[in-house]
């Protein structure tokens, strides 16, 4: 556990918290690059304060169609994790992932749904595993939920109990990919935000 | 028919928590992309003037000074107000509601989640304390929506994923 870390104060220096958090991306990414047998690396992380209203415009505006996978996180700390996929994208990581010809998945039914909530899952326990043997607090995921339909929509019920402490948050913003950009995604980390990073 | 118009109008977008008021000839107030928020939309046929909240939250007790148009409860009483400065009138206002779904989120986390029907309640009973009926409704469900005021004539359109657009 990095010296400083004052979690128990709900307290994290800023660079110590995009240490924290970065490290928990990498290791969601260790997760999913195992579940998929390809190499998924970080294409780009940031931990950056921002008005929360403008959170669905990251993802291609509040009218883009998109998949979301959703988890709580309840523990020490409460926060909103997110999966979000293209949802082309999505379809083609469910075909190679029941090893089905790449262009057979074209619909979200129960099947597509739980694989993806699955990736999800992995994508959570990892990142949460590694902020618990980090900080030694100790952190749980909820049952993934998984959507499409509107950015907006998907993002604001989760958003809503943001704003209702504050109009302004902070957020993990990770894109990744594998080198043959057949895996690719956006991860979104909101802790809650009586957490705070200064 | 919309899409024709998209060059001659000018959209107004209303993100969450915000609140706007027009009376721009061919202005189209706009909420995109709302889930369990709630797009009230008001509209005075004589002057023409309209206004829409696009609210996050169901009730603020007490005061948040910082932005009260993101609460159901304070949100009605406040576009009343601007709309009178725009030169509405409280008697002559239509108010249509659209949004308040259902998103379908994961078992354990659902208690939080109620909040497309919480707005909604919140929202109907502001109205109504302040004596305002409801002339059209396209709420709950569990698809997002994007909910368009047009300025000249005081139709709302609402689009979801996959379905055709319907005005209210």
């Amino acid at each position: 556990m990095p010296d400083g870390i004052a979690l128990n104060t709900l307290n994290l220096k800023g660079p110590i918290a995009a240490e924290v958090f970065g490290g928990g991306i990498s290791n969601a990414m260790t997760g999913l690059s195992q579940m998929v047998g390809r190499d998924i690396k970080i294409t780009q992380l940031s931990f950056k304060r921002v008005m929360v209203k403008d959170i669905p415009n990251l993802f291609g505006g509040p009218e883009n169609l998109i998949i979301g996978v959703y988890l709580s996180i309840t523990g020490y700390a409460n926060g909103h994790m997110v999966v979000i996929y293209d949802p082309q994208t999505a379809f083609d990581l469910i075909d190679l992932l029941l090893s089905q010809p790449q262009g057979t998945t074209r619909e979200l039914s129960d099947m597509e749904q739980s694989v993806l909530g699955e990736v999800g899952n992995i994508m959570g326990s990892f990142f949460l595993n590694h902020i618990a043997n980090t900080t030694g607090l100790s952190f749980q995921p909820s049952p993934p939920a998984v959507m499409m339909d509107m950015a907006g929509a998907i993002l604001d019920s989760a958003l809503g109990s943001v704003l209702e402490i504050d109009d302004y948050t902070y957020i993990v913003e990770t894109t990744f990919g594998s080198p043959d950009r057949q895996v690719t995604g956006a991860f979104l980390i909101v802790p809650a935000p009586e957490m705070e990073f200064v | 028919m919309v899409t024709t118009m998209a060059s001659t109008t000018e959209s107004i977008v209303v993100g969450m928590g915000e609140l706007k008021v027009s009376r721009v000839s061919g202005g189209v107030l706009v909420c995109v992309g709302i889930g369990s928020c709630i797009a009230i939309c008001a509209y005075d046929p004589l002057t023409r003037v309209g206004g829409m909240a696009h609210v996050v939250l169901p009730r603020c007790e007490g005061k948040d000074g910082k932005n009260p148009a993101k609460y159901g409860n304070l949100a009605v009483p406040l576009l009343i107000e601007e709309m009178i400065k725009l030169g509405g009138a409280k008697s002559r206002l239509v108010v249509k509601l659209a949004g308040g779904a259902q998103m379908t989120l994961a078992s354990g986390v659902k208690n939080v989640f109620n909040t497309g029907e919480r707005n909604l309640a919140e929202v109907i009973a502001a109205l109504d304390k302040e004596g305002i009926p409801i002339t059209a409704t396209e709420t709950g469900g569990n698809k997002g929506r994007t909910v368009r005021l047009f300025l000249d004539t005081g139709k709302v359109l609402v689009t979801s994923v996959g379905q055709e657009p319907k005005e209210i």
